[in-house]
């Protein structure tokens, strides 16, 4: 990828998997996913759902799965609340950029 | 290296890590091989490379380990191959990830550090055990004896706040009888065991909020210090 990818925009995309799952979801599942979108090594997600879970944005909580716990990770009101206000920067952000390389500024 | 070997060494590598950030990273990979499933395991420690390199990420993130470039993911590369190579020709569970003499150095310091820590912890508690019934008298006479000196020193704030009033009282009522003399001794004699009453009653105050708190925190200190190293050993 040519673009490099920032903790806030990681952040950003986290809280956005996780809160497209109700019952919440589990770190391997999240980083699958993650990887869908972004080339990230299976070792960074770690330190995000940590921070994400100090900030109060992510909650989590285990659960019986084949015989063991898993840790599930549910996204919070407050979570909600940042993500709405990632979506509100990324769409400043992002329509911005796009105008700019596609040549539109000032039209 | 297998899952095993991959997450013993990782839960090593965390070992100057708080004890429930360590837990809480290692419950996370747990989790991530075992929903990763065995087919996925050699991929995902190829991914993570070495148990090193997921250890330093967690460490940064906690403000443990400092220094982060460029320069530290090509070195991780670099120590997963000799790794790879080293661990083929040498398979007596000694898994040496690196070639480099130096860091293998630090690995071996490190790993006795750790045992020889563990060992004095055990060491220690044996030694508390096996003394016990020798230095039982002692340490309760040891609180036998604080807990004396704090009865006695209320006891003496106490005596001398009793006596001082009483030494008031008497001699306003010697004023009655009309000996100014020995009322104004009596009266004197009051007010000196009052004032003394007061600083003793600091004293008092002293011990409550300082030498009861100390002694409790050492005891609690003492006990997480054996418990923790239970936990990790």
């Amino acid at each position: 990828m040519t673009f490099t990818t920032g903790a806030t925009l990681l952040d950003a995309v986290v809280l956005a998997i996780v809160s497209e799952e109700n019952e919440g979801t589990y770190g391997y599942k999240i980083t699958q996913d993650v990887q869908q979108v972004l080339e990230i090594s299976e070792s960074t997600l770690y330190p995000v759902l940590r921070r994400l879970q100090k900030n109060e944005f992510l909650d989590t909580y285990d659960r019986q799965y084949d015989g063991r716990n898993r840790r599930y990770y549910k996204i919070t009101k407050e979570g909600v609340r940042k993500l709405e206000y990632y979506r509100e920067e990324w769409d400043n952000y992002s329509g911005r950029i796009t105008q700019c390389l596609k040549g539109e500024v000032g039209v | 290296m297998n899952r095993r070997e991959f997450m013993d060494a990782l839960e090593r590598q965390l070992q100057d890590v708080p004890l429930e950030d360590r837990i809480d990273a290692l419950q996370y990979y747990e989790d991530y091989f075992e929903d990763g499933g065995y087919d996925k395991e050699q991929d995902i420690i190829n991914e993570l490379k070495t148990p090193e390199n997921v250890a330093n990420i967690i460490k940064r993130d906690l403000g443990i380990l400092k220094e982060s470039n460029g320069e530290n993911s090509e070195n991780n590369k670099t120590e997963y191959k000799n790794y790879r190579g080293e661990y083929s020709t040498n398979n007596n569970g000694n898994y040496n990830w690196t070639n480099d003499s130096q860091n293998m150095n630090n690995y071996q310091t490190y790993n006795e550090t750790k045992s020889n820590n563990k060992f004095d912890k055990r060491l220690i508690l044996i030694i508390i055990i096996i003394t016990f019934p020798i230095t039982i008298g002692p340490v309760l006479g040891f609180f036998g004896a604080l807990f004396g000196i704090f009865v006695a020193v209320f006891g003496v704030a106490f005596g001398m706040y009793a006596g001082g009033i009483g030494c008031v009282i008497g001699s306003i009522a010697l004023l009655a009888t009309g000996a100014f003399a020995d009322a104004s001794i009596v009266f004197g004699v009051g007010l000196i065991l009052l004032s003394i009453a007061l600083f003793v009653t600091l004293l008092c105050s002293f011990m409550c909020r300082v030498v009861i708190p100390s002694v409790f925190n050492g005891i609690r200190k003492l006990i997480r210090y054996f418990r923790d190293g239970e936990a990790t050993a």
